[in-house]
This record gives structure tokens, sequence and C-alpha cells, in this order.
């Protein structure tokens, strides 16, 4: 049974629902869609014990002003904001309990330009080409194909069952846009069509780019020295691939989001790392960008890295297993307990009884995340 | 038979091309129409979606789930033994406006070609258009096999709307636009039929491996007697299968 949710008093700047993306209709030109940032947008059904495929909203820039028609519980993502109930600042990464006749709303971004609000069991949109996700430029999908509009009703997917409920906080979930410092992305170089000298290829990551103002969930588009072909821009149209840093004729790179057409006839020079589109899809216009070149091996230990951080929050969440495993395969990626005390052992174990409250912190590229488990009645 | 092996290469973490021979040929997009097939039956976990092209697939997967060496083996397994024989196709008839307020770069293609207006609308409906892929926008078909004696350079100032079924030409190609979107290419014509629908199943007209046959119409009366019926959900389009030798 569907229930009212939210009445949209305010649409935000560009505010559409997502789930995790359209797939098995590229074949005939039908874009993935989908979030920005994939990180975020799981960490947020995450946290209310949702299947990954819970549809979200996702704000850019400045998010909707929202009334409850319905209590639920909802969790907020992504970028670093002040975001308030009843004009009373919330806390980001951790459910919350929203009341019927409670308004949520956004102020502008500090870091970082798009969030993901989760509401228990997914907002509800219909299933078209088996994805609630909105494409813009096709105009389908979401909320009637648009973004949410002034006055637009939205429902959740399921009855809200608040029983036996795990809270969890996945608290300084990302603070990784400092607005100031240049974005380093890892790139694997692909050039699979020998477009590029040796020494187009080195300019790229020799040089700081920033994001163009002309930017969306299409395509980045980025300033900076030009990325000269040997001869042209043109290949024969192939798949599109997302995060792929395509080189046009002009020769300023544009590099391919979520909304990203299929097909595609300029050449590409390679392609951001998976676990790196979410940090570019969070950093705003002008923000400086670098590259620096990975090989396919190294981007796939990282890939697995996140997948591990996602995997072990999830199961913790579900509290599934009795007992939780905590992965730990790579230097990079330690796991210590509140106290400090690093668990290392990869077949180390922990039990996990009702009524316990487990805390966590998780280092991760330098930054400490901590994650908080308890029993919520 | 070694240079017609494909190339097998990670674009991205998680997408896998695999590269025919680099030229538009029917022979080499049958492969990737094969292909496609048998990996598209292929239950394997893991491969998430795929994009069939000119000449390459672009296979998503997770690699999560399914390593880049296991996908590899599969794609090799799935390569022995692809054929490059055409398998059956369908044939479908598209009726177009040709001229008029529909195609009003007509008269400029005649022009261009040294052709009377009839004499390009000849041309045009001639062949049966093969369906190379679908892409860049949901349902826009790459046709192959048009006559290069109406080829006409695109409008250097792009119109900013485009009607969704507006036929058109660039350069030595021809295609249909689906859905109403910003192009530069020169409109000779217009189909009353719907090619994209996300509310049908498919919601695709026209799929990729297909034939394009242009039926031109008589009228305008005739056009919007079909465009009664495709609004009335009536309309019966002519689809035949053809055995490609």
């Amino acid at each position: 049974m569907k229930t009212e949710i939210f009445e949209i008093n305010e649409p935000g700047i560009q505010s559409t629902i997502q789930d995790l993306g359209r797939y098995g209709f590229q074949n005939i030109g039908v874009p993935v869609s989908g979030p920005m940032d994939m990180f975020s947008f799981k960490i947020a059904n995450i946290l209310l014990n949702n299947p990954l495929d819970c549809a979200c909203i996702e704000t850019t820039f400045l998010g909707p002003k929202l009334t409850a028609l319905n209590d639920t519980l909802i969790a907020i993502t992504g970028a670093k904001i002040e975001a308030t109930i009843n004009d009373e600042e919330i806390e980001l990464w951790k459910p919350l309990e929203i009341s019927k006749g409670d308004v949520l709303s956004f102020g502008s971004p500090i870091e970082g330009i798009i969030n993901y609000v989760a509401i228990k069991g997914g907002f509800e949109a219909p299933l078209i080409m088996d994805s609630r996700s909105t494409y813009l430029t096709g105009k389908f999908g979401g909320q009637g194909g648009s973004t949410l509009k002034t006055g637009d009703i939205i429902h959740n997917n399921m009855p809200s069952n608040l029983n036996n409920f795990v809270k969890t906080t996945f608290s300084d979930g990302f603070d990784y846009i400092n607005p100031h410092d240049p974005l380093e992305l890892r790139i694997l170089i692909t050039d699979v069509s020998n477009k590029f000298s040796r020494e187009s290829i080195a300019r790229l990551w020799e040089s700081t780019y920033t994001i163009s103002s002309s930017s969306n969930r299409i395509g980045y588009r980025l300033n900076g020295p030009n990325i000269k072909h040997i001869v042209d821009a043109d290949i024969i149209s192939s798949g599109n691939e997302f995060g792929a840093i395509q080189i046009p004729g002009d020769g300023q790179p544009i590099i391919l989001m979520a909304d990203r057409g299929t097909t595609g006839g300029y050449s590409k020079i390679g392609s951001v790392i998976t676990t790196d589109i979410p940090k570019l899809a969070q950093a705003a216009p002008n923000h400086k960008i670098t590259f620096r070149p990975v090989s396919l091996n190294e981007a796939h230990d990282i890939f697995f890295n996140n997948e591990t951080i996602l995997k072990s929050l999830a199961s913790k969440v579900t509290g599934q297993d009795k007992n939780i495993r905590v992965i730990y395969e790579d230097e990079d990626y330690e796991i210590s307990d509140i106290n400090g005390k690093k668990i290392t052992d990869s077949n180390k174990t922990k039990e996990y009884s009702e009524g316990d409250s487990q805390k966590y912190k998780i280092e991760y590229q330098g930054k400490t995340y901590e994650l908080n488990i308890e029993i919520y009645r | 038979m070694n240079e017609d092996l494909p190339i097998i290469e990670s674009t991205s973490d998680c997408f896998i091309s695999v590269r025919f021979r680099d030229e538009i040929k029917i022979e080499i997009n049958n492969k990737v129409h094969n292909l496609f097939k048998l990996l598209s039956n292929d239950s394997t976990i893991g491969i998430q979606d795929l994009i069939p092209s000119y000449n390459s697939i672009l296979i998503q997967y997770n690699p999560a789930e399914l390593s880049v060496s296991h996908l590899n083996q599969l794609i090799e397994k799935h390569l022995s033994g692809l054929s490059n024989a055409g398998s059956q196709k369908t044939v479908i008839d598209i009726p177009v406006l040709y001229g008029n307020k529909y195609g009003r770069d007509l008269d400029y293609v005649a022009e261009h070609n040294n052709l009377t207006t009839d004499k390009v609308i000849e041309i045009h409906s001639n062949p049966k258009y093969l369906v190379y892929m679908l892409g860049f926008t949901p349902g826009f078909p790459y046709l192959g096999g048009m006559d290069e004696s109406i080829s006409t350079p695109r409008l250097t100032t792009p119109r900013t709307i485009i009607p969704s079924g507006s036929v058109g030409i660039a350069d030595k190609q021809t295609g249909i636009y689906p859905s109403e979107s910003p192009g530069g290419w020169r409109i000779i014509g217009k189909t009353p039929l719907i090619l994209f629908n996300y509310k049908q199943d498919p919601p695709s007209f026209i799929m990729p491996g297909d034939l394009i046959h242009f039926v031109p119409l008589e009228s305008m009366k005739e056009y919007e007697s079909i465009s009664e019926l495709v609004r009335s959900n009536k309309f019966k389009p002519n689809k035949n299968i053809q055995n490609e030798n």
C-alpha cells in the first residue's frame, strides 16, 4: 500500500527521483540514469535497512522544502549541508524520525553539491523499463519524467514498518570535497582508437582543469589545456562508459555521467575509476581537477575496498549474520574498534547480539569514518 | 582469418569492449548482433548491460560479481565459432510524407544534387536500410545504405527543435528523429509513426539489425489518417521477415 510521505513546498534547483539505474535497455539507446554519486546513494538506503534499489530523492545545489504527510524514517547523505526539520538542524548520515506535519528543508551545500534523501521503503514511482530513475532529457521515469515540482505529493513504496529497526550512523560520512583543494581523480588511460600522442596523454595528467558551469547529469565539461588529436576526434560510434573521458574536436574533456548518451562518436582518452566518480559528481563548477593514471589492477583493488565498506555496513545493518565478519584485505583499509584497537585478522568475527551497541572506526584512504550500530526500538 | 579476430580491451574498471575491424560493414555488424544474442542469453551473473554498435559491443559488468579474467574467458568462448552470417531480418515499412511543411529541406536536397524532388523521394525510398545500431538517444536508429547521389551536408547552424518522426539526411547518412530534439540534419519528410514510446513493450518500434523501408505517402490526408490510427492504437505496422542470403 502506498502512503503519502511528502508534499513538495519548494522543489529546489534540481530534485529528481533516482534508483540504482535503468539497465538492459542501452541496446535501444536508453541511458542508465540513476545516482550521480552511487556511494552516498547506497549508504542512504543501507542506513534505513532498505534494499539498495530503493528510490531516493537526488538533490543538486539547493535541496527542496518538504512537508511530511506521515511518520517515517529518513536518512540524508551526500554533500555537507545545513538541513533542518522544523528549523532545527539535523545530522546527516544517520536515520532520523520525521513526523506528520514536520517540515524538512535544506540550505545551500557547504561542501559537495549533491544530496540523497532516503525514506524507509523507498519512494514510489512507476517502474518504467524496470526502473524508477528519472531521465530528464527523455522526459520519463521518476515523478512524471521531470524534476520535483511545488505541490507534488510523493509516496513510499511499502507500508512503513518501524519495528526491529537497526539504527546505524555513518558519521562524518565523507567530506571528500574541500572546495579549495584540487580534486585528484584516478583514471585509466585507454585511448583504444589510437587518437592521441603520448605527449597529449601526458598533458592530461600534468595539467589542472576546472569544471565548467555547463555541466549536468549527462556530462561534466572541463576547461583547461587542449588535448590535441593526432588527426581528428571522430570515431565509429560506439558504446559509452560511465566516467569516460571524451575528447571532442575542441580538445576540452567531457566526463560522461549518469544520463550519458548510450553511444557516441567522439574519441575517448580514458575513464575515471568507478570509485572516484562520486567525488567528481560532488565537485561544483570551477572546482579544480587533476588526474592520476592507475592500472586496471589498482582500479579493481580500490573498487573491491569500496564494496567491502558498503557490504560490511549492509551486513551489520541487516544483522542477518549472528557473526559479523570484518573483512580485511588491503593495507589501505583498516577497521579498528572504538578504542582504537585494530582489527586485522581477516577471519576475525564479532558476536552480534541484540541489545548490543557496537562502534567501529573505519580508516579508509587516510580518512576516519565512525560507524555506530545499535538496536533501535 | 586472424585479422578478423576482435580486440578485447578494458575501457574502464566496469566495462570491456569487444571490437571487430574498424569498418561499417554488414558482415561485421552481423557478428556484433550474433555476439549480442549469445551474451544476452548467457546467464552468468555480473554482466549488467550490453551496448552493441557498428563494429563493437561494450559490456558493462560488476567486477565484484564477475572477474575480468572470467569475463574474458566467457567472451572467448562465445567468439569461437561466431558466425558473420545474417540471421532472419525484420523488414519494417515506415510511411513517410516527403516535402511540404514536414520536409522543408527537400527542395534544398534536390537542388544540391541537381535532381527533382520526385527523384530524391524515389532514390530515398528505394533501398532497405540496415539498422546498424540504436543509440545516442532512446530509439535513434543509425541506418546504413543511403544512395550517395542524395547526400547533402548538415545545416551549419543546427535547429533548436526537430519534431519527432522527422526523416533527415546528414552527409551520406539518413535517419529518423524518434523524439523531439535539436538537430542539424536536412529534414526531407516525417513519419506519422511513433518510434519510441516508453509505455510500450518493447519501447522501440525499431530494433538493431532490422531493415527499414520508407514508403512515400501520397497526401497530407493519408498522413493524418495513419496518425489517427497510431493515436488510437489501431495502427497495424507492416513488418515482414526476410531471410538473408
